[in-house]
């Protein structure tokens, strides 16, 4: 049953956060705790905390939340999809990209800013 | 956010999961509402012990209603009329009632009777049938004086047709204690799937309940006192119609009127619109 579940659920980013602040904490944390490390607002944080609850991902009793062991091997097996997410837009086209300067080369950031007098003397 | 505000939102939303898309409303009725800690403790208690209706409980109730009246002795298939509450040609929720229930009783084999979708059509439906049993279906009942007047109509028509060998019975979903009390001091014979109870009076002491019922006419004071709807007036009804002090909602539907207004009224003093947990159409306010 629980392997179903990890099978079959496919928990969102909000959902993963939460999970992984909890396994980052040896598995128990305030709730109020999780809260506050995610920076999710109030509204977005219950639909996901209660979601995960409802699910027994995550139990809680006096508003200490743990995760369970599905919910443990639910945030085990998406690991990689927290950190190795890859940001193409990041990546510098090869045409952009110049001849390195060594440290202390002498070079003119904006052609512009030149004046009559910059180089003189 | 402090700890305290979110531990006391936590315990509540986590009990009562419909209000989590509600969080900004809830909050400002906690916060800027209430000014005083032990009003918002009264209206956290309230919302925390509120009957939610969600579709799967809705859904329950139809099987049971279904099931009560094809188990219901004395009446059978043939002659019996299911009757809805609604007067006229307004959207009502009782229509919504005799709708879910025509398949649920087909599945019990039920084929030979009527659902009627306005209560003064019971006696033509008697004329062209001769189905003399009318249960009069609804979903929530509040004061009760509704019922009361529409079997008075129909006793009337029957009567005065010179019929007398009818039943009336009226089984709705909801209803609260003392609109059921009511019904029953009236003689009448009605059955409801859940029983709802004053939000205040019937969880504290004489006394506090006294000083609770105050603190919510001071809340009850930052809202309109009336509504103007179509040269008609409506006033905001105090701790709910006729005092009915309900906490009951339904999923997707018409929160009734003796629900407290602090949840629905959408209305501050001033006229201005505020923000409420709970949708009433303000056209039946």
């Amino acid at each position: 049953m629980s392997s179903d579940r990890t099978d079959t659920y496919c928990p969102t980013m909000t959902d993963l956060k939460i999970l992984s602040i909890l396994l980052s904490s040896s598995g128990a944390l305030d709730s109020f705790t999780i809260f506050r490390r995610s920076k999710f607002g109030l509204k977005l944080f219950f639909e996901r905390y209660s979601k995960l609850l409802n699910l027994s991902f995550v139990s809680e009793e006096d508003g200490v939340a743990r995760l369970t062991a599905t919910g443990r091997a639910l945030i085990k097996h998406n690991l990689p999809r927290l950190g190795n997410v890859k940001k193409q837009w990041r990546e510098v086209p090869e045409r952009f990209i110049g001849t390195r300067l060594r440290d202390g080369e002498f070079y003119i950031p904006n052609l512009e800013l030149l004046s009559i007098g910059t180089f003189s003397g | 956010m402090n700890k305290d505000s979110f531990v006391l939102v936590s315990k509540l939303v986590l009990k009562q999961p419909w209000l989590i898309p509600k969080l900004d409303d809830l909050y400002e009725i906690l916060y800027f509402d209430c000014s005083e800690e032990m009003t918002r403790n009264l209206i956290y208690e309230l919302l925390d012990r509120f009957l939610y209706v969600d579709t799967a409980m809705h859904h329950a109730h139809m099987v049971d209603l279904a099931l009560e009246i094809v188990s219901e002795p004395g009446i059978g298939d043939e002659n019996t009329q299911i009757v809805a509450m609604s007067a006229d040609w307004n959207a009502d929720s009782s229509l919504e009632i005799i709708y879910n229930l025509k398949p649920l009783m087909e599945g019990h084999g039920w084929r030979k009777y009527s659902l009627i979708n306005r209560f003064t059509h019971a006696l033509k439906t008697y004329n062209a049938t001769g189905q003399n049993n009318i249960i009069l279906v609804d979903d929530f009942v509040g004061s009760g004086q509704t019922v009361l007047g529409r079997i008075k109509t129909i006793r009337a028509q029957f009567d005065g047709s010179g019929i007398t060998d009818y039943t009336i019975r009226v089984k709705v979903l909801s209803s609260t204690q003392a609109g059921l009390d009511n019904l029953i001091a009236s003689g009448v014979n009605v059955t409801a799937q859940k029983i709802i109870k004053k939000g205040i009076d019937d969880f504290y002491d004489p006394p506090t309940a006294a000083e609770h019922r105050a603190r919510m006419l001071a809340i009850e004071s930052l809202l309109s006192p009336r509504y103007i709807f179509g040269g008609e007036e409506r006033e905001m009804p105090s701790l709910g119609y006729n005092g009915a002090q309900a906490v009951y909602c339904r999923e997707n539907a018409n929160t009734p009127n003796s629900v407290f207004p602090i949840f629905w009224w959408p209305f501050k003093a001033d006229g201005v619109e505020r923000k409420v947990v709970l949708v009433r159409a303000m056209g039946d306010a």
